[in-house]
C-alpha cells in the first residue's frame, strides 16, 4: 500500500511541474502552449537516451533534458515571433504533432513505436533509488524545487511584466519592454521545467513511447491548469492533486478494469465541464479563461 | 528633438499619410490637430514604431528611428500614452507606477534573487500629486476612465523621457479630470518639458500650444502659433467643410 501511494505522490509531483510550467506560460504570460507535452516529451527522451544508450550519468542526464527542452522552447519563441493568440496556440500544437512523428519514426534514435525500455532508475552521487518512496522523496524535491523558482520569478517584478505581456504586449512594448525576450525567456523557463518533469516520468515508468506525450496527456496538463486556475501556481498543485487522486478512487469501484480507462478520460471530461461552469477561474485562478 | 521627413503610410490603398514633414522643437509643446481620419494618431504610431512608414524617416535627437523596434524607441526617450487607455487590467495602481519606472524588471536572474524594497509612500505621493483618489493596491479595471487617463499619463511622465506624446490626454473625461490634467500640463510645459499632443478641443489647445500643426487627408495644411493655425480658413474648411 505504501508503494501504491508513493507513485500516486510521484504522478502527483510529475503532473504538477507539468502544469505549473504550463501555467508560467499561459497563465502568467498568455502564451497558449498547446505544444508543450511534446517538452515533456522531448525531457524524457533526451534522460533515457542518454542514460541507456550512453550511460550517461542520471544527474547530467536529467538537467540534459531541461536543456533539450529548452532549447526547442526558444526555436518555438523565435519561429513563431510574429504569431499571436489561437494562431501560436496551433502552431505550438503543430509541434506537439511534428515531435510525436519525429519520437514515432526516427527509429535508430527513439526506437519508434517499440519506445526505450529499461530506463534506469536514478543514482544520485552514488546512491541508487530503488524503492517507490525513495523516487517519491525525491520527485517531491525536485518539484518543490521548480516550484520554489517559478514562485521567485513570478512574484518577482519580472513576474509582474510577464503580466503586463498578457493583458496587453503593445502596452508593454511602450513602456520599453522587450516583449519578444520576455516571451521568448518565459517559453524557455517554462519547457525546461517541463523537460525536467519528462526526466522524473521517464526514470519512474522506466519505458517510454511516443504516445505518451501525445493529446490524451495534453488534455490532462490543461484540465490541472484549469481546475487549479491561471496565473495561480497554488493552483497548479492542487489541480494536480485532485487530477490524480479522483480518478484513482476509480480502481476501487466495482468497474471492470477495460472500462477504468474510458471512465478516467470521462472523469477529466466532468471534471472540466464542472468547474468552467461553476468557477469558471478555477479554484485559485486570478484571471479569465479567455 | 525630432523630425519628419517625407512619411507616407498606405493601408490596403487607403493612404493616411501623404508625404508630412513637421519638427517638434525641445521645449516646446507641440498640438497635432486634424478632423477624424486625419492621419494623426497613425503619425503617433509611426513616430513610436507600432506602424512603419513606406516611405520617409523620423528622426529623434539626431538619430534615425526607422529601424528600431518600439520598445527600443521608448528606451531612447520617446514617452507615450494612447486614445484607448491601455493598462494591464489584472495589475494594481503600484504595479504599473513600478513597471514604467525603470527596466530592473526585465532583468531574469536578477529578479529571482533580489527583492527590491519598496517605498510604498513614494508611490502614494504620485497617487496625490495625480489626484487619484484611489489605493495602491487598487486593481485598474475597477478605476474610472478618467482615474485610468490619470494613470495612464502619470506612467508616461515617470518613465524616463526626453518627448512626451499624449494622444487625446482630455478626451472622454468630466470637466474636473480635464482640469487636473490641463493644470498638470501647464506645469509641465512652465519646467520646460517637450510635449507633442493630440486632441480636438480647440480651447484646450489653444491654452497649452506653442506650436500647432494641421493635419488633412494625411497631409500637413499649415503650421505655426496657435492663432495662425486656428484661424487659418484651411483649417476651418477641415473641420466644418466650409
Amino acid at each position: 500500500m505504501s508503494a501504491y501511494f508513493s507513485q500516486i505522490l510521484i504522478l502527483i509531483c510529475i503532473y504538477a511541474i507539468v502544469a505549473g510550467s504550463l501555467n508560467l506560460a499561459f497563465g502568467y504570460t498568455g502564451l497558449v502552449n498547446l505544444g508543450h507535452i511534446a517538452f515533456f516529451g522531448l525531457g524524457a527522451y533526451t534522460s533515457a537516451i542518454l542514460t541507456v544508450e550512453y550511460q550517461v550519468p542520471f544527474m547530467a542526464a536529467f538537467f540534459a533534458a531541461g536543456a533539450v527542452a529548452g532549447v526547442f522552447g526558444w526555436v518555438i519563441t523565435a519561429i513563431t515571433s510574429r504569431l499571436k493568440g489561437d494562431y501560436f496556440a496551433l502552431a505550438a500544437l503543430a509541434f506537439n504533432f511534428l515531435a510525436v512523428a519525429v519520437f514515432l519514426n526516427w527509429i535508430s534514435f527513439t526506437h519508434g513505436p517499440l519506445g526505450i525500455a529499461g530506463v534506469p532508475r536514478p543514482q544520485i552521487f552514488g546512491l541508487k533509488i530503488l524503492s517507490p518512496e525513495g523516487y517519491a522523496a525525491f520527485a517531491f524535491l525536485v518539484m518543490a524545487a521548480v516550484f520554489l523558482f517559478m514562485r521567485r520569478l513570478t512574484a518577482s517584478r519580472y513576474g509582474r511584466v510577464l503580466e503586463a505581456v498578457r493583458d496587453d504586449a503593445l502596452g508593454a512594448e511602450a513602456l520599453g519592454k522587450n516583449v519578444f525576450r520576455l516571451k521568448c525567456q518565459c517559453l524557455v523557463a517554462s519547457t525546461f521545467c517541463a523537460g525536467l518533469a519528462g526526466s522524473l516520468f521517464a526514470h519512474f515508468i522506466q519505458f517510454i513511447d511516443p504516445y505518451s506525450f501525445y493529446l490524451p496527456d495534453l488534455i490532462v496538463a490543461l484540465t490541472i491548469l484549469i481546475v487549479g486556475g491561471l496565473a495561480s501556481l497554488k493552483g497548479s498543485l492542487a489541480g494536480a492533486l485532485i487530477i490524480i487522486i479522483i480518478p484513482e478512487l476509480l480502481r476501487f469501484l466495482p468497474i471492470p478494469d477495460h472500462v477504468v480507462g474510458p471512465l478516467r478520460q470521462a472523469v477529466y471530461s466532468a471534471i472540466l465541464i464542472g468547474i468552467l461552469l461553476v468557477r469558471p477561474r478555477g479554484i485559485f485562478g486570478k484571471v479569465d479563461l479567455e | 528633438m525630432l523630425q519628419i521627413e517625407n512619411i507616407t503610410k498606405n493601408f490596403g490603398g487607403v493612404e493616411a499619410i501623404k508625404g508630412s514633414d513637421f519638427s517638434v522643437v525641445e521645449g516646446r509643446t507641440t498640438a497635432l490637430i486634424g478632423p477624424n481620419g486625419a492621419g494623426k494618431t497613425t503619425l503617433f504610431d509611426i513616430i513610436s514604431g507600432f506602424v512603419r512608414p513606406d516611405t520617409g524617416r523620423v528622426i529623434f535627437a539626431g538619430e534615425e528611428l526607422n529601424k528600431l523596434q518600439p520598445f527600443q524607441r521608448a528606451n531612447l526617450g520617446i514617452s507615450r500614452t494612447f486614445q484607448q487607455v491601455r493598462l494591464f487590467r489584472y495589475l494594481t495602481i503600484m504595479d504599473h507606477l513600478i513597471m514604467s519606472e525603470d527596466s530592473f524588471d526585465t532583468k531574469f536572474w536578477r529578479n529571482i534573487f533580489k527583492r527590491p524594497r519598496v517605498e510604498r509612500s513614494k508611490y502614494e505621493a504620485v497617487l496625490e500629486q495625480f489626484g487619484i483618489e484611489r489605493t495602491l493596491d487598487t486593481v485598474v479595471s475597477d478605476l474610472s476612465y478618467g482615474q485610468r487617463k490619470l494613470l495612464q499619463i502619470a506612467m508616461a511622465l515617470r518613465r524616463p523621457h526626453k518627448l512626451l506624446m499624449l494622444d487625446e490626454p482630455v478626451a472622454g473625461v468630466n470637466s474636473v479630470v480635464q482640469a487636473k490634467i490641463e493644470n498638470l500640463l501647464l506645469d509641465l510645459k512652465s519646467k520646460g518639458e517637450t510635449i507633442l499632443l493630440i486632441d480636438h478641443d480647440m480651447n484646450f489647445v489653444r491654452r497649452l500650444a506653442d506650436h500647432v500643426i494641421a493635419l488633412d487627408a494625411g497631409v500637413v495644411i499649415v503650421d505655426g502659433t496657435p492663432e495662425q493655425v486656428l484661424n487659418d480658413s484651411r483649417v476651418l474648411e477641415a473641420y466644418l467643410g466650409v
